[in-house]
């Protein structure tokens, strides 16, 4: 029960921590996946075989995981955005994602039952995302709206003009430097 | 072909579960998740019965635990891939003629 509730508690994580800072709740997200990932990798006894392989094969994975989702980070951070680009987080980035590549090739040997899993997991995956979307027309389809939206009134347009502007200085500024 | 449909049932069973709980972790008010809660238990439902007459010496609760094990470790196997594909995208995002250095 542990194990299935750490995976549950990793993919609440994910997902609370994918809601931005518009919601209190993001802030739990870190703190539960990392607490969803311990519960996973340090699992009681009593789990069914497959459920011991699926724990061991989640610990090798993050062996090159965690440099691998690092070297990513920094990577896209120190990507040239508007011509403006990092070379130091580059290097560090891609020196990570490099020794992620080294690690993972090292241990990596598919062979041809890997191959037809691969296949099964990406058959359930469409059919699953098939259904799913199927669900979200209709739930649309369903749903009466609000009709259309209002045009800003003279304050929200002074609000927004604001900050436009102030974005742009600042842009213009970052460019002159 | 068993073990294909062990897997294929139980990428079924994982993803409905993986949007059960993220509808529940990532309610807000401006959403309505009810019919997309149903519709995954659905789904999910008839994944777990299938797995199960596929798996017919086992219990639904025991094919569906040996089902979604199998596919996450199916799921770990093909992650590299993922590396990859995430390596080339990061590769052509890197590469930039006109860039302007910052310290």
């Amino acid at each position: 029960m542990q194990w299935w509730l750490g995976l549950a508690l990793l993919i609440s994580g994910y997902s609370m921590a994918r809601m931005g800072p518009a919601f209190k709740r993001s802030k739990l997200g870190a703190p539960l996946f990392l607490l969803g990932l311990l519960m996973t990798l340090f699992p009681p006894d009593g789990l069914l075989a497959a459920e011991s392989r699926a724990s061991d094969e989640i610990s090798a994975f993050l062996y090159w995981m965690a440099p691998a989702v690092a070297g990513f980070y920094l990577v896209a951070s120190g990507a040239p955005i508007y011509y403006i680009s990092s070379k130091l987080r580059l290097v560090v980035g891609w020196v990570l994602v490099l020794f992620a590549g080294y690690l993972i090739f090292e241990n990596w040997s598919p062979g041809v039952e890997s191959a037809i899993s691969g296949i099964a997991v990406i058959l359930g995956l469409v059919t699953t995302a098939v259904l799913h979307l199927i669900a979200v027309r209709f739930t649309e389809s369903i749903s009466s709206g609000d009709g259309v939206t209002k045009p800003l009134d003279d304050e929200e347009i002074k609000h927004v003009s604001a900050i436009l502007s102030s974005h742009l200085s600042q842009m213009e500024a970052s460019l002159d430097e | 072909m068993s073990d294909f449909l062990t897997v294929f049932f139980g990428t079924i069973v994982l993803s409905s579960m993986i949007i059960i709980v993220h509808l529940k972790a990532a309610y807000h008010p401006y959403h309505n998740p009810i019919p997309l809660i149903i519709s995954s238990l659905t789904v999910m439902s008839a994944g777990i019965f299938a797995s199960s007459l596929v798996n017919a010496n086992l219990t639904f609760l025991e094919s569906m635990r040996i089902s979604v094990s199998e596919s996450i470790i199916a799921i770990l196997v093909l992650s590299p891939l993922i590396y990859l594909a995430i390596t080339i995208i990061l590769a052509r995002v890197s590469i930039s003629t006109r860039q302007i250095e910052i310290q």
